[in-house]
């Protein structure tokens, strides 16, 4: 089987491309899209060779975020993260507070 | 398995999905060069049956009329023994000339001489279709000689009248121009209309889907507003198509089109005409099926009836001298208009369906239903969509003959650069699935249909049998399942693939669309890095570059003799106003007339009589020879009418009759 999110999409945060969210609706996201793509289409911008890659890419962001099994992936992800994250803080306190101790 | 599918299409889909690739997007010297240059940009809604061409300045667009003043221009070219005529005049002259008149060439471009809609509408042509290497080409004779012209050349003449008309209003050269083709065209017919410009003078500089011109036109003035969803229903001359957008603050975006590339207005007026056919043959015991002039005069009428039928619940069908002088004289209610036409009404539902289901939207959702095309005048087809979304009125706020051409100006205005277009963008979708042909025949998709384009995705690929030196790309549109039953775009070879054991080479193919629908499809071989890669432009169906320069050049000599063919025309009205004014002086009771002697009267009434024996006895004078003529005219009238001028006024020497035209 496939897995739900292919390379290219596993390394782009949707999130922070559009500007968005985690709890944003999907009108706000397509908004963002919108808002974003008048900035980075390359009709928009003739003299810019990445234009075309930059919308890309924001097209991507689009799609994962509002198919809803990409789009709890890419939550579970984060929250996954989020989760290592404060776990590792956690820890690192713990230690730190050992050392301090010591 | 044969020895031969080493080079047939022999590749295997690799389980794992692609690996992505950065590929720069490319962005060629030349077109950065050219891309401050592109000087006014018109657009042109290049129709079946009409063609209309506007332009943005300063912010407005306008829609421009052509020579006779008309805002929309008949997509038709005849060839007579004299010239080449564009447009109104070729339409007019139509049943009097019926097998060099052409139409429909949009029917014809990028399509195969065996299509069966071809094969069918060649029935109802009255010109006459070939088949040259699997292409159709229209026979017609032109200045006593028989020539064969593509259908991207007869497209070509209307794009040049187009072009002509905007160059008239605009006082200078036009060079570029976005062209508007319906949602549904494939890239055949894409790359054919874009030839079709090439050979016209003028760089295509993007192809625009006619509904998403239209909801430009429909949107212009809600940017800034909420979210819109609408549904742009465009049913013209010859196509239609579908399409749901999404528009806010000036964005517009295409979630999903659908149509049928044959089937509009034309239709109705075949189903009529055969009816009528039928009625006259019951009436008269007289079969017209073959008579093409009467069928001419017959496709005029039925036109003009169904237009009136819009607004009238009955009209009357009167032709007189219909064949061999007898009279045709049938009514026609909206009723049976509506009868014979019932399943081809109903039919225009399936692809509204089709773009509610696509885009995941349901038709409650839908903010405005957009009318397109002159046949969405029916009322039938009004009351149907009208039914369908529950009682909603379809929106009636744009020109359904202007829209197209607007939204096109709009789009050559961002493309141009345009100040007052800078919060307009427009984003589209591929309007059929892209993928390769894999083994067995599959067609195995990489772009899903309805993806925003610019963009592009990659998948590995491997071989089918051990030690494959060589693969194939076949590229593919289309929704079906199996390759045989999709279009093919192009195919290429990667070759020198190291022998490895099948399954183990790495093959990555890659699709790239970029902005202006143009693919390229490249194929790597991961171990080797060798690639491999084609442009989609020039495949069967499609003319090669020397083709096109031939063609380029025909064009430019038609334009030649079109120039003479006007010159003549202009020193014919010269000389016939002289010869009038002469004539009106003479005959003049008071003013000049008075103060000529009789015998001054007598030299300039046997000059204008002579002159105008010389024009009816000389209708195939040149420019030249009706130059010569006047001047030989000039020479006798003009003494005598100075003459009268010096005596009166003292020697007002300017001479008469013979101004530059006002």
């Amino acid at each position: 089987m496939a897995p739900i999110l292919n390379e290219e999409e596993t390394a782009i945060d949707p999130y922070a491309l559009l500007g968005v969210k985690v709890e944003a609706t999907e009108g706000e996201i397509k908004s963002a899209y919108r808002k974003l793509s008048l900035k980075c289409h390359p009709d928009r911008n003739p003299d810019n060779p990445n234009a075309a890659q930059q919308f890309h890419t924001l097209s991507l962001a689009l799609g994962m975020l509002t198919d809803p099994s990409k789009r709890s992936y890419v939550n579970n992800k984060l929250e996954e993260d989020r989760r290592k994250k404060e776990k590792y803080a956690v820890m690192e306190k713990k230690k730190r507070g050992l050392v301090d101790a010591l | 398995m044969a020895r031969s599918s080493w080079s047939r299409l022999t590749l295997l889909a690799f389980a794992l999905l692609a690996i992505f690739c950065f590929l720069p997007i490319g962005v060629n010297a030349d077109e950065a060069k050219d891309e401050n240059n592109y000087g006014t940009v018109i657009g042109i809604d290049l129709g079946t049956t009409y063609s209309c061409v506007a332009v943005q300045r300063g912010g407005k667009v306008e829609i421009i009329a052509n020579d006779q003043g008309n805002r929309i221009t008949p997509s038709w070219v005849a060839f007579t023994k004299d010239e080449r005529l564009v447009g109104d005049a070729a339409k007019n002259q139509a049943p009097q000339n019926p097998e060099n008149t052409v139409f429909d060439a949009k029917r014809m471009v990028g399509r195969q001489f065996a299509e069966s809609d071809m094969q069918k509408d060649m029935k109802h042509w009255p010109f006459k279709v070939v088949n040259k290497g699997g292409k159709p080409m229209i026979k017609v004779k032109h200045r006593d000689d028989f020539k064969e012209f593509t259908p991207e050349e007869i497209s070509a003449m209307i794009l040049s009248k187009m072009k002509e008309t905007a160059e008239a209003y605009l006082g200078h050269k036009v060079t570029h121009a976005v062209v508007t083709v319906p949602a549904y065209f494939n890239d055949a017919q894409r790359q054919a209309t874009k030839d079709a410009g090439v050979i016209a003078g003028l760089t295509v500089l993007r192809i625009v889907n006619e509904p998403t011109a239209a909801a430009i036109a429909y949107g212009l003035d809600r940017s800034g507003k909420d979210e819109t969803k609408i549904i742009v229903y465009d049913l013209g001359g010859g196509t239609f198509d579908v399409s749901l957008l999404s528009i806010e603050e000036g964005v517009f975006e295409v979630l999903a089109t659908a149509g049928d590339t044959h089937l509009g207005g034309e239709d109705f007026d075949q189903r009529v005409m055969s009816y009528l056919i039928k009625q006259y043959k019951t009436k008269t015991g007289t079969d017209v099926t073959s008579n093409k002039k009467a069928l001419g005069k017959l496709k005029r009428e039925v036109e003009k009836a169904k237009r009136t039928l819009s607004s009238q619940m009955s009209t009357r069908i009167e032709i007189e001298a219909f064949e061999n002088g007898n009279d045709m004289s049938e009514t026609l209610t909206r009723a049976k208009f509506e009868e014979l036409n019932m399943d081809l009404f109903r039919k225009t539902m399936k692809p509204v369906e089709q773009v509610l289901k696509d885009a995941g939207v349901k038709k409650e959702e839908i903010d405005d239903i957009v009318l397109v095309g002159g046949s969405t005048r029916i009322p039938k087809v009004q009351q149907l969509l009208k039914e369908y979304f529950g009682g909603k009125e379809p929106s009636k706020g744009i020109n359904p003959d202007e829209a197209v051409a607007y939204g096109a100006a709009v789009q050559g205005g961002v493309l141009s650069g345009e100040e007052s277009s800078s919060d307009i963008l427009l984003i589209d979708v591929c309007p059929l699935t892209l993928g390769i042909e894999t083994t067995g025949g599959v067609m195995t998709k990489l772009i899903p249909r309805n993806t925003v384009i610019p963009t592009k995705k990659s998948q590995i690929f491997s071989t089918a049998v051990d030690n494959q030196p060589t693969v194939q790309i076949q590229v593919y549109e289309g929704e079906r399942a199996m390759t045989k039953d999709n279009n093919m775009l192009g195919k290429f070879d990667l070759t020198n693939i190291p022998p490895a054991p099948r399954g183990q080479p790495q093959i990555e193919v890659t699709f790239e669309i970029d902005a202006n629908g143009i693919m390229k499809v490249s194929a790597a071989d991961k171990a080797t890095g060798k690639t491999e890669s084609i442009v989609i432009t020039n495949e069967k169906g499609r003319l090669n570059q020397d083709e096109i320069e031939r063609m380029v050049r025909e064009a430019e000599e038609y334009a030649d003799e079109d120039a003479e063919a006007r010159k003549k025309i202009e020193a014919l009205n010269v000389f016939q106003n002289q010869i009038y004014a002469s004539e009106s002086s003479a005959n003049d009771q008071e003013g000049l007339g008075a103060k000529l002697s009789s015998s001054d009267k007598k030299t300039i009434q046997t000059a204008v009589k002579e002159a105008k024996e010389w024009l009816e006895s000389n209708p195939d004078a040149t420019a030249e020879d009706l130059e010569e003529r006047q001047a030989e005219f000039s020479s006798t009238v003009q003494p005598i009418i100075s003459s009268v001028y010096e005596g009166a006024a003292g020697g007002d020497q300017e001479s008469y009759g013979s101004h530059d035209e006002l």
